[in-house]
């Protein structure tokens, strides 16, 4: 085997896959040149081009049965008929109505593809991503307050007890100030919902505590953790 | 396969002429393809009762959309890519409601065992070979073998790389000499035909 054998052999695999085409006659340029220099030394791609013609001798023949086109062609018409009837008839209706409002719907129906559908889908991701970046309000316009407070638990609570819930952003080191700066004491949670129990030292009253607590922006909710049972208001304003 | 037959204009201004609602032209173009379609469909789907109206669903395309086609393509490729995915559609409707892979899925398809076309193909082993092979090789082996497509046009028909259409075809090849080892002659075997 010379070199140019032996470089025409070194493609085989290659080779092999593309005998189908080259059986079928259908390889052109150097793809075709490159199969037909193989075969010249190559055995195994020689008996499976045979094998190959053989199968596209069996394929290449067609069943001669007569099927008549005409009956199917008639039923297309007749579902192409009936469906431009139908829009003719849809498109009379409308522009009865208002004419340029049909010119505009045939006008988006007549040009509207798929590609249409990019700025459509690109508006709503933005639509989307702004709403997950500006959709909260600031912590100053958190103005609701919510209960949180869960009636199995308000045994656990005294008096002095406030049940608090901080802005999302705030720290811990923000919390631990803001609870000094009240005189109390974290005496639970977070809870599930991040709510904290906060104790406040015996001589502080608790509605100034509260209202101190709710001055604050980075305060979502301050409750007293046990009902109000006197008539006598414990909070402040607020 | 030619595109024009005996003087009659050529599937590409067929198609130029169905885009100004000529039925006449559309007729002709339909009347063109629908063995071929009918054939394809057949070799691909393995069942007869779907057949008529995918060669429809096919021809609709074409008659809804002749604008779209690109004059600088062959026809054939673009009808029988429409008619590929016509297939796939029709074999994945029967199998509806059932979370089976297609190829493993059509063993289960009720078959076409009554019908006269099948009664002609089972005497021929490539039948048999077919009904063992997956959709899409069944495909590759279809258009290359009986409609004498390059491996470019049939991964443009299939929607898929070119390496892929080879990778197909290398399957079925291997199927078929597992299923039919004595399928190359003896006197086959030293083959140095004009095809060389």
């Amino acid at each position: 085997m010379n070199i140019q054998q032996s470089s025409a052999y070194s493609n085989h695999d290659e080779i092999w896959l593309l005998i189908p085409w080259y059986a079928n006659g259908s390889l052109e340029g150097s793809d075709h040149d490159r199969v037909k220099a193989h075969l010249q030394v190559c055995l195994v791609c020689r008996r499976e081009l045979a094998s190959q013609a053989m199968l596209a001798k069996h394929l290449e023949h067609t069943p001669s049965v007569e099927i008549s086109y005409k009956p199917s062609f008639e039923r297309l018409m007749s579902r192409i008929h009936e469906e431009e009837g139908l829009r003719a008839k849809a498109n009379r209706q409308t522009q009865g109505k208002s004419p340029w409002l049909a010119q505009w719907k045939n006008s988006l129906i007549a040009n509207f593809t798929p590609k249409h559908l990019i700025p459509v889908f690109a508006t709503g991701l933005l639509a989307i991503a702004l709403a997950l970046l500006f959709g909260r309000p600031p912590l100053n316009e958190i103005k609701t307050y919510h209960t949180v407070a869960n009636p199995n638990n308000l045994n656990r609570f005294n008096a002095n007890d406030i049940r608090v819930i901080f802005a999302e952003q705030v720290t811990g080191q923000e919390i631990g100030k803001l609870i000094g700066s009240i005189g109390g004491s974290i005496v639970d949670g977070p809870s599930p919902v991040g709510a904290y129990t906060v104790r406040v030292a015996d001589g502080i009253p608790l509605a100034q505590a509260i209202s101190q607590l709710r001055g604050n922006k980075a305060v979502v909710f301050a409750e007293p953790a046990l009902p109000q049972q006197t008539d006598k208001p414990k909070m402040g304003g607020g | 396969m030619p595109m024009a037959h005996h003087g009659e204009p050529d599937d590409n201004e067929l198609i130029l002429r169905i885009c100004t609602a000529d039925t006449g032209a559309f007729e002709t173009l339909y009347k063109r393809y629908y063995l071929r379609l009918y054939r394809f469909a057949f070799r691909v789907t393995r069942q007869l009762d779907p057949i008529e109206e995918i060669i429809n669903d096919v021809m609709y395309v074409v008659w809804k959309r002749a604008s779209s086609f690109q004059p600088e393509s062959r026809a054939s490729t673009w009808i029988f890519g429409i008619a590929y995915k016509k297939c796939l559609k029709s074999m994945s409707e029967r199998l509806q409601g059932e979370h089976l892979e297609l190829e493993k899925a059509e063993d289960l398809i009720p078959g076409v065992q009554d019908s006269g076309l099948q009664n002609l193909e089972l005497e021929d082993f490539i039948s048999v070979a077919f009904g063992k092979l997956p959709a899409d090789q069944r495909t590759v082996l279809e258009l290359t073998y009986h409609h004498g497509l390059n491996y470019g046009e049939i991964a443009q028909i299939m929607g898929c790389p070119e390496n892929t259409v080879k990778t197909r075809m290398f399957n079925a090849r291997k199927k078929i000499k597992a299923l039919f080892p004595d399928f190359l002659p003896e006197s086959h075997a030293d083959y140095k035909g004009s095809l060389l």
